[in-house]
């Protein structure tokens, strides 16, 4: 049985389908096989429905559980856009064994950030529903950049002075694949509180991964965002990062952010107001201690993908969450709520 | 008449347009230099422009003489020759000390 009509996205296949630079056989044969796509994923579902309908009551809801660890990775597919800024590009054949540095990283990452959110968190791809993962890796030209852009995550090589590429950083994968999980989960604007909070929440879980990945707890983590695709010229001048977590406003970042909500301004840019929120979480960790993700950052996710979606969250309605799950989850552990609190009331929230 | 045409990127994982960042992404060039048709898009976006929120969104300021005129757009809607003239400058100059 072929496979073929499961592995491209259902909204790449509608995007080629209503391409208007395609010929309209072409654009018709996408459209074909997005509504087989879609046809074969509703018979999956209504099998993965009926199966758990079959069985005994108390057992369902378990099965339902494990179900995404035991099922296959979803596939981690990569595109070259050879140096041109048509998405998603061409498709490369066994990313995972490619010569290409950039493809194989952008491949390889993508899945261990899916595997991080999987055994830590219980979450089955960006969706949450075995959506496959989709990169693009040498967008433009010395692009010195990477971005979600709803669909897909995409990567710049860098301009090779300021920025090295930017599939080096095991956090820059991290973070755009979590801008898909928060538009999937919390599906936050991208402007004001809501939109810090989404660049926070990159910020936090690109963090989290690399610690995981390298099994690093508070205290040995240096919580650097953007360690990886720092340039020559950006390290021959003292910076070490894009942002830290840990202390937003320090000069070795190259992108400095503010350290309290008082500073905050209405319009204010998302990577500079995630600075607040940013470091809350770095001090709550700090003081709960131990490894970031395993009590810490299940409130977080917890209070990011366990709402009804919630567009224009404020960021002390983010805080005030996780004050309460922090509570209600732990009610032995007093020290863990007081960290939480602490951390908030900390950064003015 | 000379018109000219800058690009900016917008979020995505640097945040090029965070104030205080240290580099600037950016890219100029005169609109008599594009394509026919990618001056057409071009100004197709600035005659219709489209309420495109997003991670990622391309900032383009038009200049001739009228003034200046600012949409943001998609990645998908940029000319190509646009997005390729984008490129990365430190925002203040070296100081004594980064110098040395």
């Amino acid at each position: 049985m072929t496979c073929t009509c499961f592995i491209v996205p259902q909204d790449i296949l509608k995007r080629f389908a209503s391409d208007p630079s395609l010929r309209d056989e072409t654009r018709s044969v996408f459209d074909r096989t997005a509504n087989v796509s879609r046809l074969v994923r509703a018979v999956r579902e209504q099998q993965t429905a009926f199966t758990l309908a079959a069985m005994p009551f108390s057992l369902a809801p378990a099965v339902a559980l494990v179900a995404p660890a035991l099922r296959a990775a979803s596939p981690s597919l990569v595109y070259d856009c050879q140096q041109g800024t048509s998405t998603p590009g061409l498709p490369v054949s066994n990313p995972s064994a490619a010569a290409d540095g950039p493809t194989k990283r952008a491949c390889e990452k993508a899945l261990a950030v899916a595997r991080f959110y999987s055994e830590v968190f219980g979450r089955d791809s960006i969706d949450d529903n075995h959506m496959t993962l989709v990169s693009s890796v040498h967008y433009s030209v010395g692009f010195a950049n990477a971005f979600w852009n709803g669909a897909q995550m995409i990567y710049g090589d860098g301009d090779g002075e300021i920025f090295a590429d930017f599939t080096n950083g095991d956090d820059v994968i991290g973070h755009e694949l979590t801008h898909g999980v928060t538009q999937h989960s919390a599906g936050l604007v991208y402007s004001d509180e809501p939109g810090g909070l989404n660049e926070s929440f990159s910020d936090v879980f690109g963090s989290m991964f690399r610690q995981w990945q390298s099994g690093q707890d508070v205290i040995t983590a240096d919580w650097l965002i953007g360690k990886e695709i720092m340039g020559p010229a950006a390290l021959a001048r003292g910076y070490t990062c894009l942002r830290d977590l840990a202390n937003p406003a320090a000069a070795h970042c190259l992108a400095p952010q503010p350290t309290h909500y008082s500073q905050y301004q209405a319009g204010m840019d998302p990577h500079y107001s995630s600075g607040i929120p940013n470091l809350a979480f770095y001090k709550a960790a700090m003081a709960v201690g131990g490894q970031s993700w395993t009590k810490l950052g299940k409130v977080w996710y917890e209070a990011l993908t366990d709402f009804a979606p919630s567009p224009n969250l404020s960021m002390s309605q983010f805080a005030n969450r996780t004050r309460a799950i922090s509570r209600n989850s732990f009610p032995n552990d007093a020290t863990f709520s007081s960290a939480v609190d602490k951390a908030w009331t900390a950064v003015g929230l | 008449m000379s018109t000219w045409i800058t690009i900016e990127p917008l979020g995505g994982y640097t945040g090029s347009g965070a104030p205080a960042n240290q580099f600037q992404n950016a890219g100029r060039l005169n609109l008599s230099s594009l394509s026919d048709h990618e001056r057409e898009q071009v100004e197709a976006l600035f005659a219709m422009p489209r309420e495109e929120k997003g991670n990622f969104q391309f900032r383009l300021t038009l200049e001739d003489d009228d003034g200046k005129r600012i949409v943001e757009a998609s990645a998908a809607s940029v000319p190509e020759s646009l997005i390729r003239s984008i490129h990365t400058t430190w925002t203040l100059p070296l100081t004594d000390q980064q110098s040395k």
